[in-house]
């Protein structure tokens, strides 16, 4: 179902902040009805943001590991763009995901990587990316 | 084609009450008649509904509390799909739903008939709902789907 909805871009409504954050990395347009076309990254955005079963407890059941994150990705490549996929992990403060990502992929570095590390005071991310990318 | 008038709609929903046992699948005319313009079926329905629910109140009023808050507990996994389907069918117009479906029921209508057909992992439905041009989904939705690896 998740590809049939990546596929045929099916609308996505807009409640939370979150989403606007996410269609501005996705370069997307909100219509008139507060809607945008849903895309690989707002499932990622889900599935970091809700990595507990209950998301106000650190002990909880971990739904969402990294490695079910991996292979989510891994499942749905075809529609993956590595530097949204990033931008949202930085965001999420995901250290090791973003690491990972920035890594196997070798995406060119955009200056959204830092201020998006910043803003999520992922100071751990921040000072990488200024050890890798400083020139 | 004979085009269905409120008689044929009502024999048609008579000759197939078996069917309607299961909310998903009440769920699935009720949108199909929407999607195929269909009134006379969806006020068949309806009156199905109306009848159903007259009944219940009736056989629930020979019934004592304790009775009732038992048969309650047992069918409380239902009763949330039953509000729902509940919700589409009677407290919709089915004109605010097909002559303007640019406002806000027809896209309401199509996400209740979707959380129906999500619970219920009625694939043919899921796939007909999310092709409706009024459909959408919300971030809630996001993470039902992600949990139950809707891949």
């Amino acid at each position: 179902m998740i590809h049939h909805m990546l596929k045929h871009e099916i609308m996505l409504h807009i409640r939370e902040d979150v989403s606007y954050k996410l269609v501005k990395i996705k370069g997307a347009q909100v219509n008139h009805n507060q809607q945008t076309t849903v895309q690989l990254v707002d499932f990622i955005s889900v599935l970091v943001t809700n990595k507990r079963e209950d998301i106000f407890e650190t002990d909880g059941e971990v739904i969402f590991p990294h490695n079910h994150i991996v292979e989510f990705l891994n499942t749905h490549n075809e529609f993956m763009e590595a530097t949204q996929a990033i931008k949202v992990f930085i965001m999420s403060r995901k250290f090791r995901l973003a690491l990972q990502y920035l890594t196997e992929t070798q995406v060119e570095f955009e200056i959204d990587f830092f201020t998006f590390a910043i803003e999520a005071n992922a100071y751990d991310i921040v000072f990488y990316l200024r050890h890798r990318f400083e020139e | 084609m004979t085009p269905m008038n409120d008689r044929i709609a009502e024999q048609t929903i008579e000759d197939h009450k078996y069917l309607l046992e299961l909310v998903e699948n009440r769920a699935a005319i009720a949108y199909f008649a929407v999607a195929n313009r269909n009134q006379s079926l969806f006020n068949a329905l309806k009156n199905y509904v109306k009848e159903e629910i007259k009944q219940q109140e009736e056989e629930d009023q020979g019934k004592d509390e304790a009775e009732l808050k038992k048969a309650k507990k047992n069918n409380k996994a239902n009763s949330k799909m039953e509000a729902i389907f509940k919700n589409i069918i009677l407290d919709f117009d089915f004109m605010s739903i097909v002559m303007y479906p640019e406002l806000k029921n027809r896209r309401e209508f199509v996400h209740q008939a979707w959380l129906i057909a999500k619970k219920t992992e009625n694939t043919e439905l899921k796939i007909a709902i999310s092709n409706d041009p009024y459909f959408y989904i919300s971030r809630d939705d996001i993470l039902v789907l992600l949990k139950t690896k809707d891949d």
